[in-house]
């Protein structure tokens, strides 16, 4: 495997971006990371449209998707991507702040492969967001890709 | 008394008939005559043929218009009797036959002018100039002048002729009468050839077939009316009319054939004149004689069987009365049973009319059911034999009842021997049942007495004492048995001790039918002897006489001679009862004196003494029979009623009389009573009898009645709900002021009115329906009704109906304004229903808002926390070799606050999602749960001492999970607020009351002060620092939401250090 596949992270706010990636920074993972900041742009990366119109082709290991954003929320990206086949293998993780039992229900109907609320304690969060991390990108074995 | 029409109506006879025909039909005979020859006389004047003219040659001719006017008669005449036969009303031929009537009046008027004046009108000669008969005075073809007269005359007959009016009948008749004068003088010149008297005028003579033509067609006029004016008198139907009749032609024709022999005679030289008029006179005489006698003869045979007929009718009419009134009944029917006739009596006897029964009911519907099948058993031996004898039926009156008749009735067979119809006559039996049932009656009465009489009682032969029948009493007097009795004589039993006795009880006999009250000794079967009381009478049964002992057995004196009386007198009144059965009448009344229940006395109408009294009388007013003998009718009344009294006897006097008047007894007690009393003739004096019936008491309870009554009244009339009481026939017979105010009208407007006159129209009401079925059914009944004022207006009322023994009582009452109120109230029921939906709509809305609210702070009021926190941690981790140990405290408060804030915040979370999930109730055993909620804590537990009190828990409805979120709020609560004690008690228990469960956790900690148990279960409320007890108050609000959701409660009881007991309740549901 020549190329390590990339983590996709879909977050609007800057401050959670900054403490994931710092979380994940500290633990030395090697992926390239991507960070999106609403769901349009989630889609327009996986679809190659907008900026990432000439992307290089690949699909993430897997895609960190926060519900609460902008223009698109995370569960309709998890929509589409999910009624999408090409893109419905691709591990999809749901990671917010919410623990309403109806996202809950709704993200794993949608078909999210897991679903982490954020912890309020950093360490915690820290060691969520590593462990996230470490098995997606690493652990875990991704869907072939034709 | 009408019967059968053909024998009442006389009949027509043959003659008679053959008459009217004739009249029928000669007035068109005569016209048709008429007609005819003047047609042949015309025809002869056109072919100037003298024979047709004249007929007799020689004679004067008919002329030309005498001819003319003859068809135009003859016509009017002929166009009338077709009028007449055909239709009412007039025609055309009416009208025709009219104007040919006034045609020849005018005529002959023209004709008649011409002679009196001298005129030539010309009229003559239209047709025909008759050159023959020219005359210098008369012009030729002129008619005669009395043929002119004739036509005038028959014109007015026939122009008055119509419908036979009496007036114009008269008037008719005599212009016709009179024609017939004028044309019998020419008749009769023409017959005796004396030329005067049909040649007037010497140039105007009357042909002879012109005056038999006038007689011909007058005869036909008169012909047309027979029975009207002068012709009735020649066709009426008496005796004057048929002698007429008979007499005419004769009166007629005998002077004339006569005077024209003698004539004739005395012509030819045969005799004298004085020869001639004197036989003309005798042959005149002795043939009128002759006619006259056999007139009289043939009227006198006729006469004769006039008075035949009239004897028959009369006697028919007997005979008829006879049957109709005859005491029994009499029908005959045909073949099929159907009523030919009856007579009176039997249609009194079953109530109906002649013309209801007769050739309409048949037999069977005149018998009764039970009838129709005894006729129906009888009825084919009678059709056979041709007759019935005496057999019993029932038959069936118009109203339905019934009476029993005794029937016979004998068959009338046709030629050919077939049954045609019967003849029936009946007796009427319902007497004679009565009479038979009355003997039955008595004879059953009379067993009756016989067998269960008190006293030894036994019927034997008149002679010798052979017993043919004996009752219980005896034989257990005499020791015998029935067989041993019957049969035997007096004498072979050794009933009489001594053989004399019985001798002298024979002679008794022999002298009186009746022996009473004869004391004598008898002997039983084992030789007893007793003294007797024996009374004997003779009785007819069967029409064999035997005679009735009556044994009284004196022997024991232990009776009291009271009751022997009373005995002896029972024994007098059953032979008195015999004794009346065999028919002595005063006896009877005697008995009825005697014995009747009411006191009864006579008295003397002049002195007043008492003449005799009864025994009622006697124990009812205490006086022996001696002293009432004693004493006058003044005696037994109070004195202040005397006077009164004394002015009514007079009055007493005569006939009968019923008053209520008040006695005295002996003992001075006064009496109200009701007297019955009759004037009649005692022992040859005037007397009155005089019943009494008692009445005090019936007086007495009637005013109890009348009290109670008022009293009833008055507490009816001071209701305030509306009573009422309506008869059998709808009328007030009570009504207080309410139901005269409901009513908008007066009690005594209501009162004594029925309810279609106080309200017309009131029958078609519901209500009025109920009140029937209340009258109808006799049931109790509720409703509510509208009841519509003639006003237009309408109330609405409550009425209760209660069947009683005068019709219906109904309680009434206004409920208007009552229904208006619940109206109001449902109104505002509604409208709350509307508001509390508006309000939950509100609601809903308001939880969205919150749920969304909730959600937005899950997610975003988190975020900054954890922003906090992470960039706190890192912050503190970069720099944390500078920092001092406060610089250091500050960033732990910072973290801790931050940790709080997300506690807080996740609590909040959880108990809005408290009062937003959805409940899913079942069966909850709260022992599971609670072993449940224990394991779970065990790490809290774990290495404290408590003493955990834990009763039986019931099996609860409810949300499980939510209920385990109570339990556990309430141990964990327990736990941490006795953590500080070193045995801490922990209760759990429950209570049960009709309507909830009663749940408690009672703990020994740290207790609360019962001054703030109200903010105990609000929101984030601690009554403990947060330092001394963790938490964020967040727990006992769940707990309240939870079990208010449940419908139950929650209160705490406790002290500070005293421990605290919480309590919540779950109601009792049926699913449980």
């Amino acid at each position: 495997m020549d190329t390590l596949k990339k983590i996709l992270i879909a977050e609007d706010d800057e401050k959670d971006i900054e403490l994931t990636l710092t979380a994940l920074k500290g633990f030395n993972i090697a992926n390239e990371i991507v960070i999106t900041h609403d769901g349009q742009e989630v889609l327009d990366y996986l679809y190659y449209r907008g900026e990432y119109e000439n992307r290089k082709r690949g699909n993430p290991a897997v895609i960190l998707l926060d519900i609460k954003m902008p223009k698109i929320n995370g569960l309709e990206v998890l929509k589409q991507i999910k009624s999408d086949e090409y893109l419905c293998r691709i591990p999809a993780v749901i990671l917010t702040s919410s623990k309403e039992e109806r996202d809950l229900i709704e993200g794993y109907n949608l078909g999210a492969n897991a679903y982490v609320v954020k912890p309020m304690d950093f360490s915690e969060f820290v060691s969520a967001v590593r462990g996230l991390g470490m098995f997606w990108a690493v652990i875990n074995e991704p869907p072939p890709e034709n | 008394m009408t019967h059968d029409n053909s024998t009442t109506n006389r009949k027509t006879t043959p003659t008679n008939q053959k008459d009217k025909k004739l009249f029928r039909n000669y007035p068109f005979i005569s016209a048709i005559i008429s007609i005819l020859i003047g047609s042949i006389v015309m025809t002869g004047w056109f072919l100037n043929n003298n024979y047709l003219k004249s007929i007799l040659p020689g004679y004067a001719s008919m002329k030309v218009n005498t001819a003319l006017l003859f068809i135009i008669a003859g016509l009017s005449l002929l166009f009338y009797c077709l009028d007449k036969r055909d239709v009412k009303g007039k025609t055309v031929l009416f009208y025709c036959s009219q104007a040919s009537a006034y045609i020849v009046i005018i005529v002959s008027v023209m004709e008649i002018s011409q002679y009196l004046f001298g005129w030539n009108l010309h009229i003559d000669q239209i047709f025909i100039n008759d050159i023959q008969t020219y005359h210098t005075l008369v012009p030729s073809g002129r008619m005669a002048l009395i043929t002119a007269l004739n036509f005038f005359l028959m014109g007015i007959s026939l122009a008055v002729l119509w419908d036979g009016g009496t007036f114009r009948s008269i008037l008719s008749q005599s212009a016709v009468i009179l024609l017939m004068l004028f044309s019998s003088i020419a008749l009769a010149g023409f017959i005796y050839n004396a030329q005067a008297m049909y040649n007037f005028l010497p140039y105007s003579a009357i042909a002879l077939h012109t005056t038999l033509l006038f007689i011909i067609l007058s005869l036909g006029i008169l012909s047309v009316y027979p029975d009207r004016a002068f012709m009735k008198i020649i066709t009426g139907k008496y005796f004057g009319s048929m002698m007429m009749r008979k007499l005419l032609p004769y009166i007629i024709a005998i002077p004339i054939i006569l005077g024209w022999l003698n004539l004739k005679g005395q012509q030819t030289g045969m005799f004298s004149m004085e020869f001639g008029q004197s036989l003309m006179v005798i042959l005149f005489i002795v043939i009128s004689i002759i006619v006259l006698w056999l007139n009289a003869h043939s009227l006198n045979k006729i006469e004769r069987e006039r008075q035949v007929e009239k004897k028959l009718l009369k006697r028919a009419e007997e005979e008829v009365d006879l049957y109709n009134n005859a005491p029994c009944g009499y029908h005959s029917l045909d073949a099929n049973g159907l009523v030919l006739q009856i007579n009176n009596t039997e249609l009194q006897w079953l109530g109906y009319a002649r013309e209801e029964v007769v050739n309409k009911k048949t037999i069977k519907e005149l018998l009764s059911p039970k009838g129709n099948i005894i006729f129906a058993k009888n009825f084919n031996e009678f059709k056979h034999n041709g007759y019935l004898k005496d057999i019993e039926l029932e038959m069936i009156r118009k109203d339905g009842t019934t009476f029993p008749i005794l029937l016979n009735a004998s068959a009338v067979f046709d030629t050919d021997g077939n049954y045609a119809k019967s003849r029936s006559t009946l007796f009427d039996l319902t007497e004679q049942k009565r009479f038979q049932q009355s003997i039955l009656e008595a004879n059953e009465r009379f067993s009756k007495v016989f067998f269960a009489s008190p006293v030894a009682m036994a019927v034997t032969s008149l002679t010798g004492f052979i017993f043919s029948d004996v009752n219980e009493i005896f034989l257990n007097l005499f020791e015998y048995k029935k067989n041993e009795v019957l049969g035997q004589t007096a004498k072979r039993l050794k009933l009489f001790n001594n053989s004399d006795e019985l001798l002298k009880l024979k002679s008794h006999q022999l002298d009186n039918s009746i022996l009473r009250n004869y004391e004598i000794q008898m002997q039983t079967k084992s030789g007893k002897i007793l003294d007797t009381i024996f009374s004997s009478a003779i009785v007819e049964i069967d029409g064999v006489f035997y005679q009735i002992l009556m044994i009284y057995d004196n022997t024991d004196h232990k009776k009291s001679e009271e009751e022997l009386d009373k005995y002896r007198h029972h024994l007098e009144q059953l032979v008195e009862e015999r004794t009346k059965e065999l028919g002595h009448q005063a006896k009877q009344y005697k008995v009825l004196f005697d014995g009747n229940p009411l006191p009864t006395w006579i008295y003397d109408s002049e002195s007043l003494k008492f003449l005799a009294v009864n025994e009622t009388a006697i124990d009812h007013y205490q006086y022996s029979k001696e002293e009432f003998l004693n004493m006058d009718i003044t005696e037994v009344r109070p004195r202040e009623d005397v006077q009164k009294i004394l002015e009514v006897v007079p009055e007493l006097k005569k006939g009968k009389h019923i008053g209520i008047s008040r006695h005295k007894k002996k003992d001075g007690t006064i009496i109200d009573v009701e007297i019955n009393s009759y004037a009649l003739e005692f022992e040859g004096k005037q007397a009155v009898l005089i019943m009494i019936n008692d009445i005090t008491e019936r007086k007495h309870a009637e005013d109890a009645i009348r009290d109670a009554e008022r009293r009833f009244r008055t507490t009816l009339d001071s209701l305030l709900e509306g009573c009422q009481i309506i008869d059998f026939n709808f009328r007030y017979l009570y009504c207080n002021n309410v139901v005269a105010e409901q009513g908008h009208s007066k009690v005594e407007e209501l009162i004594g009115r029925t309810m279609m006159e106080k309200y017309p129209g009131i029958e078609s009401t519901n209500l009025f329906s109920e009140i029937k079925r209340c009258l109808e059914e006799r049931k109790p009944n509720q409703l509510e009704n509208e009841f519509l004022y003639p006003d237009g207006t309408s109330e609405l009322f409550y009425l209760s109906l209660e069947p009683v023994p005068e019709g219906v009582f109904i309680l009434s009452k206004d409920i208007t304004k009552e229904k208006q109120m619940n109206e109001e109230l449902k109104n505002y029921r509604e409208h709350l229903e509307d508001l509390v939906k508006e309000r939950t709509a509100q609601l809903e809305v308001a939880n969205k808002e919150l749920e969304a609210f909730s959600y937005s702070v899950s997610h975003d009021l988190r975020a900054p926390l954890r922003h906090i926190t992470g960039f706190i941690q890192i912050l503190q981790k970069e720099i944390e070799a500078d920092l001092s140990e406060n610089n250091k405290r500050y960033f732990g408060y910072i973290t801790s606050s931050a940790d709080k804030m997300g506690v807080l915040i996740d609590d909040l979370l959880s108990f809005s999602r408290m009062g937003r999930v959805g409940m899913e109730k079942r069966k909850v055993n709260l022992e599971f749960i609670i072993t449940d909620v224990l394991n779970e804590l065990s790490i809290e537990t774990k290495g404290r001492v408590i003493d955990w009190k834990i009763s039986s828990l019931p099996i609860i409805h409810g949300d499980p999970s939510m209920l385990k979120q109570v339990i556990l709020n309430l141990i964990s609560n327990a736990l941490k607020f006795t953590k500080n004690k070193d045995n801490a008690v922990i209760e759990l228990g429950a209570s049960i009351t009709d309507k909830e469960h009663v749940f408690y956790v009672k703990d020994n900690g740290a207790g609360f002060d019962m001054k703030y148990v109200d903010k105990l279960f609000g929101v984030f409320q601690r009554l403990h620092n947060s330092n001394e007890f963790e938490g964020t108050g967040i727990g006992l609000a769940n707990i309240k939401r939870i079990i208010t959701r449940h419908g139950g409660r929650v209160w705490a009881e406790g002290a500070v250090d005293e421990g605290a007991t919480f309590y919540f309740t779950i109601p009792i549901t049926k699913e449980i």
